[in-house]
């Protein structure tokens, strides 16, 4: 990355377009709207043009978090979907048999 | 006075949609026995009418007189000649764009959620759920269901809610019901509630909310609807593409590239499907599909079955991919893990049939506000892509003297966007190029998986 990518941010300031939401978000946002508490998974995609996003949450992550989030892959819509629905099943009773 | 946009005449509107699968094999999507997915599974949430569609091999299907009278509200869209872009970058070439920003919720978006309302509604169907981040796939579908009779209800992430308020009011105006997500009203939202009061909202969470209401309706009467990636959202777009080759006739012109942004697909292949089949029947195209650089699924990665998770318990699918387990190398780690483009697309890459391309947010920012200052409307962020590209097609076509006809397509206005061109304007965005040595890495990864086939079409 180039020199502007190894900058400390803070990141309290940081604002860019949010390509899944379609609006401007904060940085902090991003390390939490994973619904398992880790970072968003597009947070490199995000932010890798704007700061040295890597070594930011090499360093603010703990080791296990880290390799969970990059290790981490995206679902397919249609196997997300089919995912949610047997979740939402459960949720709702619906998995038991009538 | 220049003929600079074209029109069809209100008859002249397609009266059926391209089915791509009619043309190309594609692979299935398969569970964790590693068979392929019943389709049925998704009928708790699809009304089986919109399954049908979703794995039908018919090339053509009727449009419903019920769905093109809504279409008329703004289709047959207009095919534009960029004649002050052209001027601007002292091209040869002709550059065309397919005007989607016309509809009333200013995206391509309805041109799909005008059928699956529709659909839904043959089916008996008296609501239908969604969730929406800033609002345009929320927008459209309160639009499209107003017109069917059909109650919509859209959870917006908290965090959306509360920033794009003319995006709540735009559904409310047309008739849908918005509200923050997490919810009180399904159990997903109340537990994420539990654990935090304050919480901003996830899309996660607004989609789980969304299927709960839609599953958990006793009355069986609600379903789900996705504006994106599926097979069926694909076919809806197709009127675009199809639009597109009668208003190129109408001028005399054939296009050499065709050209649209791809996110999750809908919208380039709504243009480029129709092209597609000629391309398959004999003409030369180029067709690209344009990605940012941050997230080249399908520049760089190969093409296998994998799973969607680390844990490997969700189904194997054939998909672009670097692998559920791969690890970015440190420095590089930025862009190298989406896959979520539309399997139909991904084949089409895989077979040659379009190419890929990806370009960086500064320059993608830099081509919108050029086409916003040469034709006047200011681009949604994602058209951007699809421009910069045209301008690197359009100045190569200068270098080499060539009078190529660039068509792409203009998938949705800024206007409800704007502060996603304040950091550009402000200079916070730096093109850094990635590097091209890690790839071949990421195949080792599925030495032990099966590979799809590559299949060709023809």
């Amino acid at each position: 990355m180039d020199g502007n990518a190894h900058e400390k941010p803070d990141t309290g300031q940081l604002k860019q377009r949010c390509p899944r939401l379609g609006h401007d978000i904060n940085f902090n946002y991003c390390l939490m709207s994973d619904d398992n508490d880790l970072p968003c998974w597009k947070v490199f995609d995000c932010w890798w043009e704007i700061f040295d996003v890597d070594d930011w949450l090499k360093t603010h992550l703990s080791a296990g978090q880290y390799r969970q989030l990059t290790r981490k892959k995206p679902k397919h819509k249609v196997t997300s979907i089919l995912e949610i629905i047997e979740n939402a099943k459960k949720r709702t009773g619906k998995d038991k048999p009538e | 006075m220049k003929k600079r946009q074209i029109f069809l005449n209100q008859d002249e509107m397609p009266r059926k949609w391209y089915n791509i699968l009619a043309d190309i094999k594609m692979n299935p999507p398969l569970g964790p026995d590693g068979n392929p997915i019943n389709p049925d599974a998704l009928a708790p949430v699809f009304p089986m009418n919109l399954i049908e569609q979703e794995v039908s091999t018919q090339r053509w299907i009727d449009i419903p007189d019920e769905v093109l009278d809504v279409y008329s509200i703004w289709r047959p869209a207009p095919m534009v000649r960029a004649y002050n872009m052209e001027k601007a970058l002292g091209t040869p070439a002709k550059i065309y764009f397919k005007n989607e920003s016309t509809s009333p919720p200013g995206s391509h978006k309805p041109n799909t959620a005008v059928p699956q309302a529709y659909y839904n509604k043959v089916f008996g169907i008296e609501k239908i759920t969604t969730e929406t981040g800033a609002g345009q796939w929320g927008s459209a579908l309160s639009f499209a269901c107003g017109h069917f009779g059909i109650e919509c209800k859209v959870f917006m992430v908290r965090i959306s809610f509360d920033q794009k308020p003319y995006r709540k009011t735009m559904m409310a105006a047309w008739g849908g019901t918005c509200v923050p997500s997490p919810s009180m009203e399904t159990k997903a939202g109340r537990e994420a509630l539990e654990r935090d009061p304050n919480t901003p909202g996830t899309l996660g969470i607004a989609i789980s909310e969304a299927i709960e209401a839609a599953v958990g309706d006793e009355t069986g009467k609600t379903r789900y609807s996705l504006g994106s990636v599926l097979n069926h959202v694909m076919l809806h777009q197709t009127i675009i593409g199809l639009e597109a080759q009668k208003q190129m006739e109408k001028v005399g012109d054939y296009p050499d590239i065709i050209i649209g942004c791809a996110g999750g697909g809908s919208n380039f292949a709504g243009l480029a499907f129709p092209f597609i089949r000629d391309k398959i029947n004999g003409k030369h195209i180029d067709i690209y599909p344009v990605e940012p650089a941050g997230c080249p699924t399908l520049t760089r990665a190969p093409f296998v079955y994998d799973h969607g998770d680390t844990a490997r318990y969700t189904p194997l699918l054939p998909m672009h991919s670097l692998g559920h387990a791969f690890v970015p190398p440190p420095v590089h780690a930025g862009g190298l893990r989406y896959h979520g483009m539309a399997p139909t697309v991904s084949q089409l890459v895989d077979e040659g049939l379009c190419e890929p391309r990806s370009v960086t947010q500064s320059k993608a920012y830099a081509a919108g506000i050029l086409m916003a200052r040469t034709e006047g409307i200011i681009p949604a962020p994602e058209t951007n892509h699809a421009i910069a590209a045209v301008i690197e097609e359009a100045l190569k076509a200068k270098e080499e003297g060539q009078e190529k006809v660039i068509l792409f397509n203009w998938s949705g206005h800024g206007l409800l966007d704007l502060g996603a061109y304040e950091a550009y304007l402000a200079g916070n965005l730096k093109d850094i190029e990635l590097p091209e040595d890690i790839i071949a890495e990421s195949e080792k990864i599925f030495a032990d998986y099966p590979k799809p086939k590559n299949l060709k079409s023809s």
